[in-house]
C-alpha cells in the first residue's frame, strides 16, 4: 500500500470515529442541562433571563430587568429585535464567575452563536458578557446589558 | 486530462474538501465542547450542540464522500503520469489547498494559544479554534506529504510551490516583526519610568498575549518555510523578491519611518516646545526603538543571505536593480521634501517680520520635521543612488533596465510638471501684484509655496535630465531588435538560458529536454556567452532555435510553414 493511501484509510477510519463520538456525546453528554439555582441570587438571576429567552416568554425574561430611565417605551424597545422568530439562530450561555458586593453583583457568561457561513468559517460566534445586577428588595435584577438584539445578529 | 476537465476535478475537489472539514471542524468543536464545558452551567447547550451535529454530520457525510470520489478519480489519473503530476493545474489547487489551509490552521492556533497563556479557564475552552486547527493541520499534513513524495517535475509546478513557500515565509516574518515590535512597546508603556501619567490596566493584557501567540506562531511559520522549504533554492527569481523587495526593502522602509519619528521628536523636544507633559513624551521610542531594531536585523540578516548566495546566483539582477531604484526614489522623495520644508522656512522669516499675530518660535516643529528627513534620506539617497551608477557603468544593458528607465522617466515627468505648475503660479501672482498694484509681501505670500518647490525641483531636474540624456546617446532607448529565441536544455544546463537573456536583453523560451542526460555539459565563459548572442543577432529570419548537445550549442534559426 502506497503510503498516501495509507494516511488515507487512517484519516478515514478517524472521520468515521469522529462522527460515532459526537452522535454519542451530543445524545447522552449533550442532553445535560444545569440545575435550577436559587432565583434570589445573581447567577439564578441570569439563569432564568436566559431561560425565558429560550422559551420566547419575553414578559418573563423581560422582568428580570430594570430598564434605563430614559427609555419612553422600554418593553416595545427590547422586543423590538425580537420580532423575527424564523431567522433566529440557535444559541447557548455558559454561566462564569460571579462577584457580589452589597446590593451590587456581576455575573460573566459566555455566549455561542451557531450561525453557519462559508466551509472555512468559524460558525460558533463567542461573546464574553458580564452581567451588571442590583438588588431590589430580595431579588436582583438586570440593568446591563439591557438590550438583547446582540444575541440574534 | 484536458485542462478544462482538470480545471473541473480540482475545482470540485477543493470545494468537496472545504465541506469536509467543515463538517469535520464542527463535529469535532461540538466533542470538545460536550466534554470540556461539562460540569459548568449551561443554558441551551442540548438545542445547540444538536444543531452543530445535525450540520456536521450532513457536511462531512455529502462532503465527505464527494472528495473521496473526486480524490480516487484524481489520484487514478496521476498515478504515474509525470506530465499529469507537473501540471500547472494540479500545483496550483495544490498549493492553494496548502496556503489556505496553513493559514486558517495558523489563525485558530493563535486563537487556542491565547486562551493556553491567558489562563486557560475551562469555561472559555476555545472548541471551534481546536478543531479548526486539528482539521486544517491533517488537511495540510495529507496534501504537503502528496507534493513531497510526487515531488515538483515541471518547471510550472516549481514556480507555484515557491509561491506557496515564499508567500507563507514572508507572511511568517511580517507577522514575528509586527508582533515583537508590539510586545516590547507595551513592556515599554508599562515600565515604572513615566510617573503617575500613564493609565493603564496590568501588563497581562489581551493584546500582549496575542502578540506572544503570533510570536510564537510567526517565528515557527518562518522558521519552516524559510529554512527548511526555501533552503538551496538558489536560482528562483521569486526568492530575489522575497529577499530584495520584501524582507530587505520592507525592513529598510520600516526603520527609516521609525528613525525619522524618532528624530523629528527628538529635535522637537531639543527645540523645546512642547504640549505633552515631559514625563510621557519619549513613550515613542517603545516602538519606533523595536521597529528600528526589528528592522535592522531583518535587513542585516537578508543582505548577509543575499551576499552568501551571490556565488550561487547566476541572475539575481532584477529585484536587486529594483530594490536599488525604489530605495534611491523614497531617499530622493524623502530628501526633496526635506528641502521644501527648509525653504519654507527661509521665506516665512521676511513674511512674518514684524507681524503680531505670530507665535513665538512657530518655526521649531517645521524644522524639526525638515530636520529629521534630511538627516535620514541625505545617506540613504546617496548610498542606493552610488550603487545604481555603479551598476549603470557596467554598460548599456544596465541602462536599459525597465526599473531604471521608470525612476528617470518618473523623476523629470514630476520635476518638469512641478516646474510648469510653479511658473504658472509665480507668473500670475507678479502680473496679478502689477495690475492691482499690491506688489510686495502679498505676492511673496501667495508665491511661498511655488518659489519653495521651484528651488529644490530645478537641480532636481537638471541633474536627472542630464543622466538621461547620457544613457540616450549610449543607446539605452534604441529597442534591441528582438528574435523569437527557443532553448533546450537539460536541467543541469537550466542557467544556460539565464545568461543568454542578460546579454540578449530580453527573455527567450526554455524548452525542458526530457530524453537521457548529456554529459558533462560544460560551464560557458561570459566571453562564448557574448559569442553565442553574437550568433543568434546574425542568424538570418526572427526565429532561433538553441539545442545544447554533445558539449557545444547549436544556433538553428527557423521559420514555421
Amino acid at each position: 500500500m502506497k503510503p498516501s493511501s495509507r494516511w488515507l484509510l487512517i484519516f478515514g477510519a478517524a472521520i468515521g470515529l469522529l462522527a460515532i463520538v459526537a452522535i454519542v456525546l451530543v445524545l447522552i453528554g449533550g442532553a445535560r442541562e444545569a440545575p435550577l439555582l436559587p432565583e434570589n441570587t445573581p447567577e439564578g438571576t441570569v439563569q432564568r433571563y436566559f431561560l425565558a429567552l429560550q422559551a420566547e416568554d419575553y414578559m418573563t425574561a423581560y422582568s428580570y430587568l430594570t430598564p434605563p430611565p430614559t427609555e419612553k417605551n422600554p418593553y416595545e424597545e427590547w422586543r423590538s429585535p425580537l420580532i423575527r422568530p424564523e431567522e433566529k439562530p440557535e444559541w447557548k450561555v455558559t454561566l462564569g464567575k460571579s462577584a457580589v458586593s452589597d446590593s451590587e453583583a456581576t455575573v460573566d457568561v459566555v455566549v455561542d452563536i451557531f450561525r453557519p457561513g462559508g466551509p472555512l468559517e468559524n460558525p460558533v460566534r463567542t461573546q464574553y458578557v458580564t452581567f451588571f445586577l442590583k438588588k431590589e428588595g430580595t431579588s436582583w435584577k438586570i440593568t446591563s446589558p439591557w438590550d438583547v438584539w446582540w444575541l440574534f445578529y | 486530462m484536458s485542462t478544462a476537465k482538470r480545471v473541473y476535478f480540482y475545482l470540485v475537489y477543493f470545494v468537496a474538501l472545504g465541506m469536509f472539514a467543515a463538517g469535520a471542524s464542527i463535529l469535532l468543536g461540538v466533542c470538545f465542547d460536550v466534554i470540556t464545558k461539562y460540569p459548568a452551567l449551561q443554558i441551551g447547550a442540548q438545542a445547540f450542540s444538536r444543531q452543530a451535529l445535525s450540520l456536521g454530520l450532513a457536511m462531512l457525510v455529502i462532503g465527505g464522500a464527494l472528495w473521496f470520489l473526486f480524490w480516487r478519480a484524481i489520484q487514478r489519473n496521476v498515478s504515474g503520469n509525470l506530465a499529469e503530476i507537473g501540471s500547472a493545474i494540479r500545483k496550483l489547487f495544490m498549493n492553494l489547498i496548502l496556503a489556505v489551509s496553513a493559514l486558517v490552521g495558523l489563525y485558530a492556533a493563535a486563537g487556542f494559544l491565547k486562551w493556553l497563556v491567558a489562563g486557560a479557564l475551562l469555561n472559555q475552552f476555545p472548541s471551534g479554534e481546536l478543531a479548526r486547527l486539528i482539521v486544517t493541520g491533517v488537511i495540510w499534513y495529507y496534501h504537503w506529504r502528496v507534493t513531497e513524495e510526487e515531488g515538483q517535475p515541471s518547471p510550472d509546478a516549481k514556480t507555484l510551490r515557491r509561491w506557496y513557500v515564499y508567500l507563507l515565509s514572508g507572511w511568517g516574518l511580517v507577522a514575528l516583526s509586527v508582533n515583537l515590535v508590539g510586545l516590547v512597546n507595551t513592556a515599554v508603556l508599562h515600565l515604572p519610568v513615566w510617573g503617575e501619567a500613564i493609565v493603564s490596566g496590568s501588563f497581562w493584557s489581551s493584546s500582549v498575549q496575542s502578540n506572544l501567540s503570533w510570536i510564537l506562531l510567526g517565528g515557527a511559520v518562518w522558521g519552516f518555510h524559510w529554512f527548511r522549504m526555501a533552503r538551496r533554492d538558489f536560482d528562483s527569481t521569486l526568492r530575489q523578491v522575497y529577499l530584495y523587495l520584501l524582507a530587505i526593502s520592507g525592513g529598510a522602509i520600516a526603520g527609516l519611518v521609525a528613525l525619522t519619528t524618532s528624530l523629528f521628536k527628538v529635535f522637537r523636544f531639543a527645540l523645546g516646545t512642547l504640549s505633552t507633559p515631559t514625563n510621557t513624551y519619549f513613550q515613542f521610542l517603545g516602538w519606533t526603538v523595536p521597529t528600528m531594531l526589528v528592522a535592522a536585523a531583518v535587513w542585516v540578516y537578508h543582505q548577509h543571505v543575499t551576499q552568501e548566495e551571490a556565488a550561487h546566483v547566476q541572475q539575481q539582477l532584477s529585484a536587486r536593480r529594483v530594490h536599488s531604484y525604489l530605495m534611491s526614489f523614497i531617499g530622493l522623495g524623502t530628501l526633496i521634501a526635506g528641502l521644501i520644508i527648509l525653504l519654507g522656512i527661509l521665506l516665512d522669516v521676511p513674511l512674518h517680520a514684524g507681524s503680531m499675530v505670530v507665535t513665538p518660535g512657530w518655526w521649531y516643529n517645521q524644522l524639526s520635521v525638515c530636520l529629521a528627513l534630511v538627516v535620514v534620506a541625505t545617506p540613504i539617497w546617496l548610498y542606493y543612488w552610488n550603487r545604481t551608477l555603479q551598476m549603470a557603468a557596467k554598460g548599456v544593458a544596465e541602462r536599459r533596465a525597465s526599473s531604471r528607465r521608470i525612476f528617470l522617466y518618473i523623476v523629470v515627468g514630476a520635476a518638469i510638471l512641478t516646474l510648469a505648475a510653479d511658473l504658472i503660479n509665480i507668473v500670475y501672482q507678479l502680473l496679478n501684484g502689477l495690475l492691482q498694484g499690491t506688489p510686495g509681501t502679498e505676492v511673496l505670500r501667495h508665491s511661498k509655496w511655488s518659489l519653495q518647490t521651484l528651488v529644490v525641483a530645478i537641480p532636481a531636474l537638471m541633474y536627472h535630465w542630464r543622466i538621461l540624456r547620457q544613457d540616450q546617446r549610449l543607446g539605452a532607448e534604441v529597442a534591441a531588435a528582438r528574435k523569437t529565441v527557443t532553448v533546450l536544455v537539460s536541467d543541469r544546463a537550466a542557467e544556460l538560458a539565464s545568461q543568454i537573456e542578460e546579454k540578449l536583453g530580453y527573455k527567450v523560451h526554455t524548452l525542458r529536454y526530457l530524453g537521457r542526460k548529456p554529459k558533462g555539459f560544460p560551464a560557458l565563459s561570459d566571453k562564448e556567452i557574448s559569442r553565442l548572442a553574437a550568433d543568434i543577432r546574425a542568424a538570418p529570419g526572427t526565429k532561433v532555435m538553441l539545442i545544447a548537445t554533445g558539449g557545444r550549442i547549436l544556433v538553428l534559426p527557423y521559420q514555421e510553414k
